[in-house]
């Protein structure tokens, strides 16, 4: 892993709003990520935790009406957040790419993928005709479709779910850029072809490419990335890499999302429910958004938003109560 | 697509080929005007005139002796070329201004553009277009070397009666299109603006606005028709079905049938071939029909 000291990708102070001078509604709060060259770091959260935003934020592509308020995010160095959309949208695609959750309605219906392939190409890397469309061909097999001369010819509605979404990182992937952001990518998926799906994605983390990779399952997270986030109601509550987070979580939500999923070699009769509702972006929190479902909140969890505090030099979390680890309460 | 399988998906479709031929006829007979035409629409003979269908003059002649064959002919040409023009030119406007306010949503550019439609869309097509031909007058103009005539008066006004009704439509598309995940996917792919509209969202918004252009050339034809019928359209003696029944109207009473029935037959075929085109499009296009792929 290398050292944080020259993160390719920076977020500081990370403040998302819906615009509007009367009713700004504050949808991600305060997010301080990086992530470094070649590396995967996953972010976890329910709907609503945030986590997609984030994520659109980096290549300014939040939907309208919702925008950063405060804060920076940087890229190899520049200041995205300052860039004009000129200058972003030469990045996208070419340096930052997007994978999203819908392969089914992310392509467009009346194009051939093919067509579509080699737009993206000759926008960023140019080339005649024909090396375009051997770009695609090459893309598309190397993502494992086979007979890939005779699919570039497809529409997408010709093409399975899980092929469509190998289209899709195909799409990411042509230009060879520095980071690939994927929010949800198996979501929408069988549970067969998702698994197909993460193969691939761990096939490309192996060309040294950095990874976003998001997710509402922890344990597909901890499995495939190198470090962890965990958001909550717009807040990061919990960072460290993907063991510290999956043998030592010290944040009560990520321990209950841990005790969410079955795992091998445990007696419980039941999983473990978080009780209540994740709150809506309706409410206006003054303390840690998990208070009103929090088995350890304390009273001051109410009214302040607890600061980060550093557990291990690669891992910190926000609580005013933090947990045993789970290691440790279960040894005891 | 396979030959057969062209055939097979037209025989679902057995009123829109209907009308396809109907209207083909009426634009291969407007093309050749020259040639089918019988006589000179203009020559007048007033030794033969009123003249009921005969061998000599198939459809009759009218008060001035003019065979009204070859004036059916003639006038084909020129509803025709009003009705495509107009509706080419509405769907032109209409498209462009929809689609930028389609896209441009949450904006002051939606805003005015839509405003602008809802303006225009509370006055009735006729009446709006009574008021401009009051407002620039029949005949030709000049400006410099410029030459309007009044059929390019006409194609430009019923155009412009028809771009609110087109923008509407393809706004509301392109308002759900440009939301859509794929042109979201597009953008962070890196494409511009321009890409966006024209690639992402015109493709997959311009079904419906082909169902309604289409159903607006049956309209042009009536409404060329109505305002050549009141002295605003075509001007005389060019042959227009409008002119040709506004002529005719003196001699509905008298006996004289066939002056008004052959150009109203006229434009009653050209409509409803037409309109069954307009019908069996909407039902092809139309993604709940199941028939859909690839017909853009």
């Amino acid at each position: 892993m290398q050292g944080s000291s020259q993160p390719l990708l920076r977020f500081e102070g990370v403040t998302i709003a819906t615009r509007g001078s009367d009713s700004s509604r504050v949808l991600v709060s305060d997010v301080d990520l990086h992530v470094s060259a070649g590396e995967a770091l996953g972010i976890v959260g329910e709907s609503g935790s945030g986590k997609s935003l984030t994520a659109l934020s980096v290549a300014g592509l939040l939907p309208s009406g919702v925008a950063l308020s405060s804060g920076r995010i940087s890229f190899e160095g520049k200041v995205l957040t300052e860039l004009p959309d000129s200058a972003l949208h030469r990045l996208r695609g070419k340096q930052i790419s997007y994978v999203f959750q819908d392969p089914l309605t992310a392509l467009n219906p009346t194009i051939t993928i093919g067509r579509q392939i080699t737009d993206v190409l000759s926008q960023h890397v140019g080339g005649s005709r024909k090396t375009l469309k051997r770009g695609a061909i090459e893309i598309l097999s190397r993502l494992g479709i086979a007979d890939a001369e005779k699919r570039v010819r497809s529409y997408p509605h010709q093409l399975s779910g899980g092929m469509r979404q190998r289209v899709l990182i195909a799409l990411a992937m042509v230009c060879k850029p520095r980071i690939l952001i994927a929010d949800e990518p198996t979501t929408a998926l069988d549970v067969t072809v998702q698994a197909k799906i993460l193969e691939l994605f761990r096939a490309i983390r192996t060309t040294g490419i950095s990874l976003i990779f998001i997710s509402h399952n922890i344990d597909v997270v901890l499995e495939f990335c190198d470090r962890v986030v965990v958001m909550y109601g717009g807040r990061v509550m919990e960072v460290g890499t993907a063991e510290e987070i999956g043998m030592a979580a010290r944040h009560p939500y990520t321990q209950a999302l841990l005790e969410c999923v079955p795992r091998l070699g445990t007696n419980l009769e039941r999983l473990r429910v978080i009780d209540g509702q994740p709150p809506g972006a309706q409410e206006t929190l003054s303390g840690c958004p998990f208070s009103n479902r929090c088995p350890r909140a304390l009273g001051r969890c109410h009214s302040e938003m607890p600061l980060s505090q550093q557990a291990s030099p690669t891992s910190s979390f926000s609580c005013w109560n933090p947990a045993p680890t789970l290691a440790a309460a279960s040894a005891s | 697509m396979k030959r057969q399988a062209i055939f097979a998906r037209l025989g679902q479709y057995s009123s829109g080929v209907a009308g396809l031929v109907l209207l083909g006829a009426m634009v291969l007979v407007a093309l050749l005007a020259p040639f089918a035409a019988p006589s000179d629409p203009l020559a007048l003979d007033l030794a033969s005139k009123l003249l009921p269908p005969s061998s000599d003059h198939l459809l009759g002649t009218d008060q001035a002796g003019r065979d009204l064959l070859s004036r059916i002919i003639w006038g084909a040409r020129e509803s025709l070329l009003i009705a495509f023009g107009s509706v080419f030119f509405g769907t032109l406007f209409g498209v462009s201004l929809g689609l930028i306010a389609g896209y441009k949503q949450g904006t002051v550019i939606e805003n005015v553009i839509t405003r602008v439609f809802d303006l225009f869309f509370s006055i009735p097509m006729l009446v709006l277009a009574i008021a401009l031909i009051g407002i620039i007058g029949t005949g030709s103009i000049s400006l410099g070397p410029l030459t309007i005539d009044d059929q390019a008066k006409l194609i430009g006004l019923i155009a412009f009666s028809f771009t609110p009704a087109l923008g509407r439509i393809t706004y509301a598309a392109a308002l759900v299109e440009s939301r859509s995940d794929y042109v979201r996917a597009k953008r962070s792919q890196g494409a511009s603006p321009l890409e966006l509209v024209v690639l992402e969202i015109l493709p997959n918004s311009i079904p419906p606005v082909i169902v309604q252009a289409t159903l607006f050339i049956g309209v042009a034809v009536i409404v060329e028709a109505s305002l050549s019928f009141i002295g605003l359209g075509v001007q005389p003696p060019t042959p227009s079905w409008g002119t040709m029944l506004a002529d005719a109207r003196n001699y509905i009473f008298s006996g004289e049938w066939w002056i008004a029935l052959f150009p109203g037959l006229a434009i009653c075929l050209t409509v409803v071939g037409i309109n069954l085109i307009g019908d069996a499009m909407r039902d092809m296009l139309d993604p709940r029909a199941g028939v859909r792929s690839g017909f853009i």
